[in-house]
Parts: C-alpha cells; sequence; structure tokens
C-alpha cells in the first residue's frame, strides 16, 4: 500500500478509501446488529489514512486561538473532534444505507501539492455535490476540508466554534465535544 | 377562514421547490457589518497575530498553515440577525413540524410508493417550474442556459411525458441551471439584509423572501382553482421531496452544538455558492 509522491492522482486516492468503505457498507458479513462495532473498527481505520483529522481539527479554530491552547489541549482538542465528527459521518451511513453510489467527476489540482476534487452521492434519483480539499502530507494524498452542497465543513466548525468561544473557554468547548460523542456511543439521537 | 386558508398557502407555496434544499443550506455577498448586538455572528479574531509559532510541536509546513487556515476562512460566514429570537421560535416550530408531521407521512409515503413513481412525481414537479429557471437565466443574462432550460421543457414535457420522466438528463449539455428570482437579486449586487426563518419554509434572508415572492408568479401551481387544491399539490410535492431527504435533517443536526445558528450559516453558504454559479 506503500504510495509514491510521483504519480499518485488525488483523485484516485480518494476513489480507493471510498470505494473501501462502501465495500464494507455493503459487506453482508456485518449485516448483524453484534457487528456494527467491528465494521465501524474497518472503517474507521480508512478513513484515518485519508482524511487528515489533525489538520481539519486545527483548521475549525483560528490561529490566535491555537497558539493559546496548550500541547495537551491541542491534542485533546484534537482527538475529541476527530471522534465526533466521525461517529456523526458513520452514524449517518451506518444508520441509513439505502444504497448510496459516489461518482468521481474530476479533480482540479491548485498547485502541486493542493487538490480539490469533485463528487457527487447519488442516492435512489437525487445528487448531492460533495467536494474534498486535498493536499500532498506523509506522501499521500488526504483530504483537509469537505464541501456538502457548497457549504464548507471547516468553515462551518470555525463559525460554530468562534462563537462558542466567545463566552466560554477551550476547556467547556472539549467537554461539550466530549458529552456529545457520548451520546453519540448511546446511540441516541438529538430530536429537539 | 378562507383568508386563513390562503396565508396557508402562501406559505406552503413558497416552500415547493427550493424548500428542501434551502432547509439543509443556502447567499451571497457579505451584507454591511452589524453591531454584534445585532448580529449573531461574534466578530472573529482573524487578524490577531500569533505571538509565536515556535510552540508548535506538529509538522505542518507553514505553506501547509496559510492553506489551511485560508481555506477555513472562506467558509466564515456573517449575516445580520436582528430579529434572532423570533427565528429561534420560528426555528423550533418547523424543527417540531419535521419531527411531528413531515417525516412520519413523508416515511409512510416512502414505504408505500416506490422510488421511480417518487422520482416521477419530483420530475413532474422540477419540469414545472422551469419558467422560474428559464426567466431567472434571462435575468442575470445567461442566455445559454436560458435556451437550455427551454430545450429540456421541450423535450421532457413531450417525450418525457408530461416531465415524469427526464429523457434530457442523458445529455450531459442539457444540464438544468438552478436559478430563482433571490440569486438574480444576488448577482445585482443586492445582498442578504438580515436572516429570516419562516414558518414552514425555513431558512431565508430578506432578499431571498422577496425573491420567493416574485417566483410564485412563474409557478404554474399557484394558478390551480380552487386555492385548496394548489395547496394540496404543493403538500404533496413537498412530502415526496422529504421522502428522498430522510435523515439528512437529523445528521446536520447531531452534527452541530448549535443546530440554529449551524443552518443558518450553511444556508448563507449555500446561496453564497448558487449565485456565483
Amino acid at each position: 500500500m506503500a504510495h509514491l509522491a510521483h504519480g499518485a492522482q488525488p483523485l484516485d486516492e480518494l476513489k480507493g478509501p471510498i470505494e473501501q468503505v462502501i465495500n464494507i457498507l455493503r459487506d453482508p458479513q456485518y449485516k448483524d446488529a453484534s457487528k456494527k462495532d467491528l465494521q465501524r473498527e474497518k472503517m474507521w481505520e480508512i478513513a484515518r489514512k485519508v482524511f487528515d483529522f489533525e489538520a481539519i481539527a486545527r483548521g475549525t479554530l483560528t490561529r490566535f486561538r491555537w497558539e493559546g491552547l496548550t500541547p495537551g489541549q491541542r491534542e485533546e482538542f484534537t482527538d475529541v473532534f476527530t471522534e465526533f465528527v466521525g461517529n456523526n459521518y458513520f452514524n449517518k451511513i451506518q444508520g441509513e444505507y439505502h444504497n448510496e453510489e459516489v461518482v468521481f467527476l474530476k479533480q482540479e489540482m491548485l498547485t502541486e501539492s493542493k487538490a480539490r476534487v469533485m463528487t457527487k452521492i447519488r442516492r435512489e434519483s437525487i445528487e448531492i455535490p460533495v467536494d474534498y480539499s486535498m493536499w500532498m502530507r506523509d506522501g499521500r494524498w488526504k483530504i483537509f476540508n469537505v464541501y456538502i452542497e457548497g457549504v464548507s465543513l471547516l468553515g462551518n466548525y470555525r463559525n460554530e466554534f468562534e462563537r462558542f468561544l466567545t463566552n466560554s473557554s477551550i476547556q467547556d468547548l472539549i467537554s461539550e465535544l466530549k458529552k456529545k460523542v457520548e451520546r453519540q456511543k448511546k446511540g441516541e439521537i438529538v430530536e429537539k | 377562514m378562507r383568508h386563513i386558508s390562503m396565508v396557508f398557502i402562501v406559505m406552503i407555496v413558497f416552500t415547493s421547490g427550493c424548500a428542501h434544499n434551502r432547509a439543509m443550506t443556502p447567499t451571497v455577498a457579505s451584507p454591511p457589518p452589524t453591531s454584534p448586538q445585532n448580529s449573531e455572528t461574534p466578530p472573529l479574531s482573524e487578524n490577531q497575530k500569533p505571538l509565536d509559532g515556535k510552540n508548535d510541536t506538529s509538522d505542518f509546513s507553514d505553506k501547509d498553515l496559510d492553506a489551511l487556515y485560508a481555506e477555513a476562512e472562506a467558509g466564515v460566514v456573517h449575516v445580520a440577525d436582528p430579529i434572532a429570537p423570533l427565528n429561534r421560535a420560528m426555528f423550533y416550530f418547523n424543527d417540531k413540524f419535521y419531527f411531528w408531521v413531515l417525516k412520519p407521512v413523508a416515511r409512510g409515503y416512502r414505504y408505500i410508493v416506490p422510488t421511480p413513481v417518487r422520482t416521477g412525481a419530483k420530475n413532474f414537479f422540477y419540469n414545472l417550474i422551469t419558467p422560474v429557471r428559464m426567466v431567472n437565466c434571462i435575468l442575470q443574462g445567461k442566455f445559454y442556459s436560458a435556451g437550455t432550460e427551454f430545450t429540456r421543457f421541450v423535450i421532457n414535457s413531450t417525450v418525457g411525458l408530461l416531465g415524469f420522466v427526464d429523457p434530457a438528463g442523458n445529455y450531459p449539455m442539457l444540464k438544468a441551471k438552478e436559478e430563482d428570482l433571490g440569486q438574480t437579486f444576488g448577482n445585482y449586487g443586492i445582498g442578504n439584509g438580515f436572516y429570516i426563518v419562516w414558518p414552514f419554509l425555513g431558512p431565508s434572508t430578506l432578499r431571498d423572501t422577496f425573491g420567493m415572492a416574485g417566483d410564485l408568479f412563474l409557478n404554474p401551481v399557484n394558478y390551480v382553482r380552487p386555492a385548496e387544491a394548489a395547496l394540496g399539490i404543493t403538500a404533496y410535492d413537498k412530502v415526496n421531496t422529504t421522502s428522498f431527504y430522510i435523515g439528512d435533517y437529523e445528521a446536520i443536526k447531531n452534527a452541530s452544538l448549535d443546530p440554529y445558528s449551524a443552518i443558518r450559516d450553511a444556508y448563507i453558504q449555500n446561496r453564497r455558492k448558487k449565485t456565483k454559479e
């Protein structure tokens, strides 16, 4: 699985993992409820390779905020944010997978180590545009932002967290996210 | 009584077409800066310079960090929200309406009605509001796209059996152009004004509200009489559309600390993207 920087195209490096995740979702061996955790673990393994969670977590805070965090807080925030975002995503696709397909449309190279890959999710007869910002880090193409229907994941969390941090501390934010993750694990769905 | 039903119809009719997408997402040029008291979006400390980057332990290059922060800042939105308390009340109402009425109905409908039928209905309504898209293409000087809309309409209304089938969809050059009057206003340089949440209709802005009202005149359903029939048709369209998106709203809610603000920001971002296209 060693990827060489040369020749590896961002679209291909995205397509491989996404198709692996879809295969895991479709795999009948995980159909049983008791296998869901194992299935989730497999998907996490793939996600960690292709998503640059370290970068995504960092980008949700302003440069200034990040500089103000202790190394411990940085690590704690990165971990809990990664779990929060990942679980939201996996809850969604594991909870109701309606044979969605991902269509890979094209890649745009912005610089030689930065690119945008356009895809769309096809569900029944609707299409949802999903674009990925990718960069080359640690020798492979990794995702550092996602746009769903033009809405930037980084931008939206930046807005949310800055708003939260206006009146609260980073410790409050971390514990709020931890609370959310706990609820996710219990399978509670927020309905209010 | 009649008056009340008309008001209801106007609300419901607004919902058709764009409402669902709007619920998840959608606008444009940043409005004039507002005082923090008027806006729920606090001023961000973007221009505060880092004091030093030395205690950085990770291996991001300066170039990477610049790219990362530029990417995040591009998604930062500011929109005035002077009527936030009222908007939050409407958000709460729409939320309950979704979970108590719309979702159960759409879910039952989805269970009973096979996908091809629901898709046909979706195509039919989409074809029906071609005038909205075509006129707004023209208003924005996008004549080629207006022609595409016209061609789509002719093909889908004839070969496509009154629009239930979408044969034009097989041709990439006949891709529909999602335009509406709110985007046209944005294209003319008119800002959002401020954020508004309408009952049943969901997120909007002052500008997009005028846009929706204008687009009503081009929506044939609005001319169906008696008015109760138009209401029924529009409600059906809403349920049919929702049947394709069950679970998406819930996912957005789960992914945010304050769903009201998150959906507001997402709406503004989505509309900004659409206006640019």
